[in-house]
């Protein structure tokens, strides 16, 4: 979108001289009256030019192309004047994604571009995991007498995408009847032991308990726990009330939600179990799970390109009415054995009766919840108390809680809650 | 708890700054320097009257300060060098004080303002030397060009810096827009300079003021 605007800057100039040229004219002072027609070429000035037609082109460069979290990544962004008039005075503002914080030199320039000519300039970002997406870049002309403005974006295609990598993630005991890795409670065929039952016949002789045999003259059965596939959806809070941080410097729990469930999508996207992704907020996101060998790749477009994953909060209310409307699709699309791996700060009363529903309708549900809450404030402090007695009933509702400092990566925080649950 | 200089200190602290300079000059400017130490007391009190509340007073008195301390250089200027030159040096060197106050800035969101007032009284100075007729015309006119270019590149620099910042390489814009209006200044001297010409060498002077009238009416239908 293109704005042109006059500064009007030479306004004051002008009255000023209009200013002494009357002293000159009442007071009888040729000179001074001359002095101020010295205005009448200011005036004129701001006239002389037209305004400004931006044409550019935008290319960026990232270096390291993969770097580990933390790093200082290098943006080079180059611009060409694609137009056939030079640009005088020409303003830029690199889109810098919003979750990258610059570390040293600007993402500003300022440049005389001639046609053909191009100009180079470059900061550097801190890498952090997820997906960033450079916003277009905006670019501010103005004339060589500062007249005239011109503002405009010039959109690029720069995503940098950058992910961590998570141990294996622990899930719940539900599962679909087919054969996979997860050690079921029911016991068949499998590797680690179940229990002893008495023979039945038709039992594999391998499976008998010969020893027992030996001592008791007893026939006996072991059986082993079986293993079985599941069936998971990745779901990310991404309403409202989800966008909230402890302090200025960390970004909020939707942006380390979507973080988190990138890395969780990647890390069964390799099991064979069955992954999808879901998010609630502007609108409702969805993948089905499926134990394809491109989920992961089709997560991540699906989560680089949708409205709902969003950087900056909605401004408009997204009323409690869509929300609603958007859980029971999420649960109308979910299979009966599906589990749900439910990413949210746990900010509001509504998200927790969204997961007890879920439990409650048969899907097991893990909450990994990033704590954003500060006991900086009362009310924050408050905000703190309200969180833990949250955590507290879901987990009294038998819902596995992650209670995730976001100083730890996520797969630390999820490798100590397994081994607290295996305990 | 407020921090600020205790009062027996201050006022004392004005009192010997006052007897050093005192006992130095000859005893008809004792009266400016009792003028600027009053100033400066004043000065301090209205301060401090706005810092705690006292809004209306200590504005007053902030006003008195400053005027009574400028008021004895400007005497002794005026004095020494006559109405013209002296009201003159004294509105240029005050402008020409208030530019990197603007600047710097001393007050962020008054960059503007303060641009504005200190050119103001550089041109100002240029009226009155106008008016005073202590110059000629070439010298009048490179100091309203220099004062008008000084707004303009000062003004340029303060919307780069709210657009891009002070660490954004900006010199080669700012060079091309401050070449660019020097060169329409020089213009307009030069017109101004062959007006002068012609009107010096046979036209009546009044076709040349109503020549310049038309110029001024123009600048009016050209104010945008």
């Amino acid at each position: 979108m293109t704005t042109v605007r006059r500064t009007r800057r030479w306004r004051g100039v002008v009255a000023v001289a209009l200013f002494v040229g009357a002293i000159g004219l009442f007071l009888k002072r040729p000179s001074l009256l001359l002095a101020a027609t010295v205005g009448v070429a200011f005036a004129v000035h701001p006239r002389l030019w037209s305004t400004p037609a931006v044409s550019l082109d935008v290319a960026r460069e990232v270096a390291p192309e993969d770097p580990r979290d933390g790093e200082a990544v290098t943006v080079t962004t180059t611009l060409c004047n694609d137009g056939e008039e030079t640009l005088a005075d020409l303003r830029v503002v690199d889109g810098v994604p919003p979750m990258l914080e610059v570390v040293s030199g600007t993402p500003r320039h300022t440049a005389v571009l001639r046609p053909g000519e191009t100009t180079t300039f470059s900061y550097d970002v801190t890498a952090r995991p997820g997906i960033h997406r450079f916003e277009p870049t905006t670019v501010l002309a103005r004339d060589l007498s500062g007249g005239t403005e011109v503002e405009t974006t010039v959109p690029t295609e720069t995503t940098l995408e950058w992910l961590a990598d998570v141990p294996a993630t622990p899930l719940r005991a539900q599962t679909d009847p087919y054969a996979g890795d997860l050690l079921t409670d029911q016991g068949g065929a499998g590797i680690e032991f179940h229990e002893t039952r008495e023979y039945r016949q038709g039992d594999p002789l391998n499976r008998i308990d010969w020893r027992r045999f030996a001592r008791t003259g007893e026939l006996t059965t072991v059986t082993f726990r079986e293993e079985r596939l599941a069936s998971v959806v990745v779901c990310v809070d991404a309403r409202e009330p989800a966008y909230r941080t402890d302090d200025e410097e960390t970004p909020h729990a939707v942006w380390s939600g979507f973080a988190a469930a990138e890395q969780l999508v990647t890390a069964l996207a390799a099991t064979p179990n069955r992954v999808g992704v879901a998010a609630i907020g502007r609108e409702l996101c969805w993948l089905a799970p499926s134990a394809a060998t491109d989920q992961d790749r089709r997560a991540r477009t699906l989560l680089a390109d949708h409205p709902t994953v969003a950087a900056r909060r909605p401004t408009e209310e997204a009323g409690t009415e869509s929300v609603e409307s958007q859980v029971r699709e999420l649960r109308q699309r979910l299979d009966a054995t599906t589990q749900v791996l439910f990413v949210t700060p746990l900010t509001d009363a509504f998200v927790t009766e969204t997961v007890l529903t879920l439990e409650a309708s048969g899907h097991a549900v893990t909450v990994l919840s990033p704590d954003v809450t500060t006991t900086d404030t009362v009310g924050g402090a408050f905000g703190t108390v309200e969180r833990a007695h949250r955590i507290a009933s879901l987990r009294g509702a038998g819902v596995r809680v992650v209670d995730w400092d976001r100083e730890d990566r996520v797969g630390s925080a999820l490798v100590r809650a397994r081994r607290r649950w295996s305990a | 708890m407020r921090p600020d200089p205790t009062w027996p200190g201050t006022l004392l602290a004005l009192c010997g700054g006052s007897v050093a300079l005192g006992v130095l000059v000859p005893p008809s400017y004792h009266r400016a320097v009792a003028a600027v130490a009053l100033g400066g007391f004043c000065l301090v009190a209205g301060v401090r009257g706005v810092r705690t509340g006292r809004r209306l007073l200590g504005g007053v008195g902030i006003v008195a300060g400053c005027g009574l301390a400028l008021a004895a250089p400007a005497v002794f200027l005026v004095g020494a060098l006559g109405y013209g030159t002296g009201t003159t040096v004294l509105a240029g060197l005050l402008g020409l004080f208030v530019l990197p106050l603007a600047l710097a800035p001393v007050r962020r969101g008054r960059e503007r303002a303060l641009l504005t007032i200190g050119t103001g009284l550089l041109v100002l100075a240029v009226a009155v030397t106008g008016v005073s007729q202590r110059a000629s015309l070439p010298t009048l006119l490179v100091a309203i060009v220099a004062a008008v270019w000084a707004w303009d590149i000062g003004e340029g620099a303060v919307s780069l810096g709210e657009q891009v910042g002070v660490r954004a390489r900006t010199v080669e814009v700012e060079l091309a827009h401050g070449g660019a209006s020097v060169a329409v200044g020089g213009v307009g001297a030069g017109a101004a300079l062959a007006v002068h010409r012609v009107g010096a060498t046979g036209l009546p002077l009044a076709v040349v003021v109503v020549l310049l009238v038309a110029a001024l009416t123009l600048l009016v239908a050209l104010y945008n």
